[in-house]
């Protein structure tokens, strides 16, 4: 064995990870070998060192911190395995059930506000890139005028939406409308893809609809509490 | 004399409500997950919380987690994730230089620095040149993906095996080699004429 065959067994040998026979090779080689011996001991030395700083590093932090925040979010929240939530809630609630927690530990931990703020900024991040999406697939749409056949089927194997029960007829704005693209991935489609944006008690909803599947998908930008029709 | 029950045990009454089981899993391991934690952030601050938010995310879902998996390597996965997403974050923001205290109290300050300070004994390198040790280390961790730095932390100081890395990270074992390969490479280089 050479160097640059042992050199590549060196990790599995230092971390006593070789099967008996490669483990064996291995060790002839160092053994025998300064330059690889000398890698070893590198190796050690980068070991001890970052040991030796995390536990030190550790060893001088509060951790009791740790569970007095637990603690004050368990309070908060008391519930344990909670199951997936519906698509709605998902789309809906998620964010307000998490900024509800997410408020209520940032009081516990952080009375200066630093935490809160990080959080409120990375929340905002996630609106951002919520909207950049649905104005970048409305657009999308708008020029190409049909996504392409695995889109539509990956969209369709989701199954049906459920529509939004609306209480009065909200001012709806045609997007985009567009005609299927006839083609070998798309033989036989018919109507019309359309987006839509709707302004309803305070949400802004965007719909996204292929008739032949029948399927619709829907944005909603829920910055203010939300209706119980819409959950 | 007092019997250290299992982790399977604690997470099934943890699971059922049990807060006391739950604290002892957080005690038990709190101190591992920060430390893998504190050695990919270098901020002792983020450290804590995304250790705490790694914890309360575990008692949430603790119910549901399956026992075929080790608690530690579920905490980690949980943590390591947190941190990546936080290291990720925080390298999309404008750097802005973190207010140091008259003590180095600063949450910005390098903790491989504060320890360096307060323990140079413990310090292999002490004798050569400590300050141009911390900042090779510091340098050089931080030149490292936050996949290289959380393969090499979950190996080189919780000691962790490759499967259980490939777990933790949710990878193939061979990948956790090539970048353990490659992090220790990179480490050695930089560190180098220290060794």
């Amino acid at each position: 064995m050479n160097c640059r065959e042992a050199d590549k067994l060196l990790d599995g040998y230092f971390d006593g990870e070789l099967d008996g026979d490669a483990m064996r090779e291995a060790a002839l080689h160092v053994a025998h070998c300064g330059s690889c011996e000398t890698e070893l001991a590198q190796r050690e030395r980068v070991q001890g060192l970052l040991r030796g700083s995390v536990a030190d590093a550790v060893e001088g932090l509060d951790v009791d911190r740790i569970w007095q925040g637990i603690e004050a979010a368990i309070d908060e929240d008391p519930k344990v395995a909670r199951r997936p939530a519906s698509f709605w809630r998902s789309a809906g609630g998620r964010g307000r059930a998490a900024g509800r927690t997410r408020a209520a530990e940032a009081a516990a931990l952080d009375p200066g506000g630093e935490w809160l703020r990080r959080n409120s900024r990375s929340s905002a991040w996630s609106w951002a890139a919520g909207a950049a999406l649905a104005a970048g697939l409305a657009g999308f749409v708008a020029v190409r005028g049909l996504p392409g056949p695995g889109t539509a089927e990956q969209v369709a194997s989701r199954g049906p939406v459920p529509r939004v029960a609306a209480q009065a007829e909200p001012p709806v704005e045609r997007v985009a409308q567009a005609e299927p693209a006839a083609g070998p991935g798309s033989p036989g489609r018919r109507g019309k893809i359309a987006v839509d944006s709707v302004d309803f008690e305070g949400h802004s909803l965007a719909m996204w609809s292929e008739p032949e599947t029948d399927t619709t998908v829907i944005w909603i930008d829920d910055e203010e509490p939300s209706a119980p029709g819409l959950r | 004399m007092s019997v250290e029950r299992a982790d399977a045990d604690l997470v099934r009454e943890a699971g059922q409500g049990d807060r006391e089981a739950f604290r002892e899993l957080v005690e038990r391991y709190q101190r591992r997950v920060l430390g893998v934690v504190l050695g990919m952030l270098h901020d002792r601050d983020a450290a804590l919380d995304v250790t705490q938010e790694a914890f309360i995310k575990a008692y949430r879902s603790i119910g549901s987690f399956k026992g075929d998996a080790s608690f530690y390597t579920w905490i980690y996965r949980i943590a390591v994730n947190l941190a990546i997403d936080w290291q990720r974050r925080e390298w999309r923001r404008p750097v802005a230089e973190a207010p140091r205290g008259p003590a180095g109290e600063a949450s910005g300050e390098d903790p491989i620095d504060r320890l360096q300070d307060e323990s140079p004994a413990a310090d292999p390198f002490h004798a050569t040149s400590d300050h141009q040790l911390r900042e090779r280390v510091r340098e050089a961790i931080e030149e490292l993906t936050p996949d290289h730095r959380a393969v090499i932390l979950l190996r080189e100081v919780e000691g962790l095996s490759y499967d259980e890395i490939s777990r933790v990270m949710q990878c193939s074992k061979g990948t956790v080699m090539s970048r353990l390969h490659y992090a220790r490479k990179k480490l050695q280089k930089r560190l180098q004429e220290f060794a």
